[in-house]
């Protein structure tokens, strides 16, 4: 039997205004389970990227539960949360969010000098030269996000993300500000992390992306418009 | 309306919608600016505007110094006739005039009032052109040896003594047993050289020839506190004149005091100053440090305002964008920005000619006495150009922070880019160089004020060697319309102490002036000891030690004796006794101060502190009670007399005798101690003003960092940072720009040191190393702080706020 490692339960988000109010999420339910690919697909402002922002604890929901790993995470404290991103989910943005002043080794780095366990230098070391090598970049260790391309920046992005060893990738609209064949190229990589038996859940809007996912989820209003569809893996 | 009345109106328009913009740089610059205005009319009109005297550049001042046999300069004073005699034989000032101001008794009105007198020659009314509203100046009849009795008054004498009657020239004044005739009154506008006392102002003119040491016409060994002014005409140059008149008048003297043996060796030396400087004196320091002061607190609100203008233009990018890519141009966009300026400077100025208008009226009320020429402050066309200057350089230079900030080229792309990585943002070396200069400007201002601050307050609770508590001093008058006999007054002042000795509440009376009531200064010829020194002289009775708890060191205070046979006893302070008797005890010590005169000290008392007093003059009591109607009364504990009562009492003794002035020693104390008062809470507000615009410049410029910084901290925190990871990093980034700025200070403070060392070391002691830390310190801390403030929108919530629009 998998193993659960995102568990959402009836979770709501809405905005209150003067005037109105607005539910960005109505009542979503969704589990995603150990070695997942999960692609969440749908129109714009459909509530993807919400969705994806309270999955990953940079937000936090209006109503329901949710469980990372079994541990209800719903109403942590800001410092609670962050220890949790640090060590459970690992996060790819769709402008990658380099920081331009730290090389690429400090970049794909900054996660463990964040963790709990305060893993020394050559752990570090190791750590970031394993991930780099995952993504093709080992070689790009010094240099400094700006002398990189788009795609050679969200594999960084990538590399970042993995090195805390996370429960789940949380990849949101990974090819949005790439060439096609960067955006190939890094598909190509998390569909390798998840052959190796990364938990991803992506969100996107390209449905020829959405297809390389095993399991589709297609959000319309802020609701979950069918259940989840798997694909067989071929 | 053409292109800039329109951007000037859109200027106005748009800032009314940014009321926070507009306050924070209005009231910011307004007052530092305001302030600048200030102390720079002051500056100008000290160091630079030209002394209101016709061709005053040639006005000298002769000053006639003795020089000892071993070099030192034992004094600046003239002989009375070396001065006589270069005043006739001098060939170089077309018009000389001797001066010598004083204050003597107005006899012949009924309160008897002191008033400030100046014995001068005719040549001063000519010298200074001085213009008259009444009457006439000095003429040839009053000139040197004439002794023609007359006087002329002031413009204020005129309205406070005689209620500027229109007949004055037909009365007289009385001073020293000499009746004058009132021949004139200068006119109000006339401003008055500050050559003697600072901020005193003569109150009448009387001839040379009723000064008090016009007895002294061979006295070549005794010194008298008199001067020379003169229009210099000679071509020769100031030095080829010094070195020309010195032997002449040297030879004169040396010839005359050749028998008096402990001027052996001595010489005389004559030196000229130019008016301005000797107006001037030892201010050009106090002006150089009050202008480095504002300029510094015209440099961190500069700071500041360059912050919130950077901002503000960041916040219009998008806006200014718009207008770029429908063909607004380079210059479209600086007239913009100039409009903006231009408005908020205007608004700017506004308040900073109200609160340099303030800052005259509070330097003239409050510095009358310490800086020179206050009274001619106001507003003249330098002040005005420089209010022109602050107005274009100020547009000017926000206009060009603007227009650095958004560069056009990428202005126009960043429509098409929809914004992202493309934001105004100013470089992280001008951010932390903005941290280092508000820290160092800071810590600058913070650390002098704190000095002036800690130096004030020393003086105002300080020890003054005497009491003060319960203890009034009471003046009276006598209001009759003829003048009493000196022996009726001198009786009725005897019943008006032994009436006021009875009263239950009083404890003790004493016949004498108070502590804080100006001595005389007497320079003295010690002829015993063959040396001169100046003191500082008052007559008090037998019971004003004891009132005033003045400590005696040793020997005994005054009997009622000595007051009765007005003994030459003297008592003199700790300062003079050690002078006279540095391994010993001074009492029993004779002092000859001429051949007639041979004083006897029979007690040494503890030196006081009058208020504003430089270090510790030498001081001198004689027994008698010349003050006249001066008493001090020291009352039991939480008791006092009301004035109506005190008057009830002294008309007991005479129905014509009246309170002219009753106060105790405290409220004159604290009066005295208004510039002591005023320095401590102006630098205590100084002080907080400087921190509050270093902490909100620092908070804007860190600010303006954290929300460019923004998506990286959202980054951070997604990826696991917590909120004091957050606040750790900026700290940090921080550390070494604050460190720098501290560095940055304290060197400049050390180039401040040697610039103007000997000002520094009034003020500067080993605790001024403490308190340099502590400001440090305190600005670390309160940069420190800052750093958080800004970091709370971002820390404080969950991680996507941080993260909004950076996709």
């Amino acid at each position: 039997m998998s193993t659960a490692i995102l568990t959402l339960n009836n979770i709501g988000k809405f905005f209150e205004t003067e005037e109105l109010e607005t539910h960005a999420l109505k009542s979503i339910n969704l589990t995603i389970n150990q070695g997942d690919y999960v692609a969440i697909s749908g129109p714009s402002g459909c509530g993807k990227s919400t969705l994806l922002s309270i999955m990953g604890l940079l937000d936090v929901s209006s109503s329901g539960e949710y469980y990372i790993e079994g541990v209800n995470v719903t109403d942590l404290s800001l410092d609670q949360a962050a220890d949790v991103r640090n060590a459970k989910i690992g996060f790819i943005f769709q402008s990658f969010n380099l920081i331009d002043e730290l090389s690429v080794f400090d970049n794909v780095a900054l996660p463990l000098r964040y963790h709990a366990d305060k893993p020394n230098s050559a752990t570090i070391k190791k750590r970031v030269i394993e991930c780099l090598e995952k993504v093709g970049l080992s070689h790009r260790i010094s240099h400094k996000p700006n002398q990189l391309s788009g795609g050679q920046q969200q594999r960084v992005a990538i590399a970042r993300a993995l090195v805390a060893n996370p429960a789940v990738l949380l990849v949101d609209e990974p090819t949005g500000n790439l060439d096609s064949k960067s955006a190939d190229q890094v598909m190509e990589v998390l569909d390798q992390l998840n052959k190796a038996g990364t938990t991803i859940c992506m969100v996107t809007h390209d449905p020829r992306y959405a297809d390389m996912a095993r399991t589709k989820v297609q959000l319309l209003d802020g609701a979950i418009l069918q259940a989840p569809s798997i694909k067989i893996a071929s | 309306m053409n292109l800039f009345s329109y951007q000037l109106k859109q200027a106005s328009l748009s800032l009314r919608k940014n009321p926070g913009f507009v306050f924070s740089v209005v009231t910011t610059m307004g007052i530092t600016l305001g302030a600048l205005l200030c102390v720079f009319t002051l500056a100008y009109v000290m160091l630079i505007k030209p002394l209101p005297y016709p061709e005053q550049a040639k006005i000298y001042q002769v000053e006639q110094r003795q020089i000892k046999e071993n070099g030192e300069i034992d004094n600046k004073y003239y002989t009375y006739p070396g001065l006589l005699h270069f005043y006739k034989n001098q060939t170089d000032f077309s018009e000389g005039s001797l001066i010598y101001a004083y204050e003597d008794v107005l006899t012949n009105t009924s309160d008897q009032q002191r008033l400030i007198t100046g014995y001068v020659t005719p040549e001063w009314f000519t010298l200074l052109d001085i213009p008259m509203i009444l009457g006439r100046r000095f003429a040839e009849g009053e000139a040197l040896d004439s002794n023609h009795p007359v006087a002329v008054l002031s413009y204020q004498t005129w309205q406070n003594l005689f209620n500027g009657e229109a007949n004055v020239l037909d009365q007289h004044v009385e001073f020293n047993g000499v009746t004058f005739s009132v021949v004139g009154v200068t006119a109000e506008h006339f401003i008055e050289p500050d050559i003697y006392h600072r901020g005193d102002k003569t109150h009448v003119w009387l001839p040379w020839d009723f000064n008090r040491f016009a007895s002294n016409q061979e006295a070549w060994g005794r010194i008298i506190p008199t001067g020379f002014l003169g229009k210099l005409t000679s071509k020769q140059s100031i030095n080829q004149i010094e070195q020309r008149i010195t032997p002449a008048e040297n030879e004169i003297w040396r010839d005359n005091v050749a028998d008096i043996s402990f001027l052996k060796g001595w010489t005389l030396e004559m030196k000229l100053h130019p008016l301005q400087s000797v107006i001037l004196g030892d201010s050009r320091n106090v002006i150089y440090l009050m202008l480095a002061g504002v300029l510094g607190l015209v440099l961190i609100a500069s700071a500041n305002i360059t912050n919130l203008f950077m901002s503000r233009v960041a916040q219009q990018q998008h806006k200014l964008a718009i207008c770029a890519a429908i063909g607004a141009k380079r210059k479209h966009l600086m007239m913009t920005f100039l409009a903006e300026s231009i408005v908020l400077m205007v608004m700017t100025l506004i308040v900073a000619v109200t609160v340099a208008s303030l800052g005259f009226t509070v330097l003239e009320t409050s510095l009358a006495e310490t800086l020179p020429r206050i009274d001619e402050l106001n507003f003249n066309r330098v002040s005005l150009l420089a209010v022109l200057f602050c107005l274009v350089s100020f547009s000017a230079f926000f206009t060009y922070i603007s227009i650095r900030v958004v560069p056009y080229k990428k202005l126009s792309s960043s429509l098409q880019q929809s914004g992202k990585g493309n934001n105004a943002q100013i470089s992280k070396r001008v951010r932390q160089g903005l941290v280092v200069s508000q820290v160092a400007i800071a810590t600058i201002l913070l650390f002098l004020n704190g000095n002036i601050f800690k130096q004030a307050m020393g003086e105002l609770y300080q020890d003054v060697g005497f009491n003060t508590e319960q203890i009034f001093s009471l003046r009276t008058a006598y209001s009759g319309a003829d003048r009493p006999e000196r022996k009726f007054f001198r009786e009725t002042m005897a019943t008006i102490v032994d009436e006021l000795a009875l009263q239950p509440e009083v404890d003790l009376i004493s016949h004498s002036n108070s502590p804080l009531g100006r001595f005389g200064q007497w320079p003295i010829n010690d002829e015993v000891r063959q040396e001169r020194y100046t003191a500082f002289i008052k007559s008090v009775d037998q019971k004003y030690f004891q009132l005033i708890e003045q400590k005696t060191i040793s020997g005994r205070v005054f009997t009622q004796a000595d007051i009765k046979d007005r003994t030459n006893f003297w008592i003199v302070n700790e300062a003079l006794a050690n002078y006279l008797a540095p391994n010993g005890d001074a009492v029993g010590i004779n002092v000859t101060t001429s051949p007639e005169d041979t004083y006897k000290i029979v007690g040494v008392v503890g030196n006081i502190k009058q208020p504003n007093q430089e270090g510790t003059p030498f001081r001198v009591y004689m027994p008698g009670s010349n003050s006249g109607s001066r008493l001090l009364i020291k009352f039991k504990d939480n008791q006092t007399i009301p004035v109506t009562r005190l008057t009830e009492l002294l008309q007991k003794s005479s129905q014509s005798m009246v309170v002219y002035d009753y106060q105790s020693l405290s409220s004159v104390q604290n009066q005295a101690h208004f510039s002591q008062r005023t320095a401590a809470i102006s630098t205590a507000i100084l002080a907080l003003i400087t921190l509050g615009l270093a902490v909100i410049g620092i908070y804007g410029i860190l600010s303006y960092s954290s929300q460019t910084r923004r998506f990286e901290i959202g980054t951070r925190m997604a990826i696991g940072a917590k909120g004091k990871d957050i606040v750790l990093m900026v700290m940090k980034d921080n550390v070494a720009a604050l460190f720098s700025g501290v560095l940055v200070s304290l060197l400049l403070l050390l180039s401040l040191y040697l610039m103007f060392t000997q000002k520094f070391n009034y003020y500067l002691d080993i605790k001024s190393v403490w308190l340099f830390i502590g400001t440090s310190l305190l600005i670390s801390m309160l940069s420190m702080v800052a750093c958080y403030l800004p970091l709370r929108q971002y820390i404080d919530k969950p991680v996507i706020h941080s993260l909004k629009g950076s996709e």
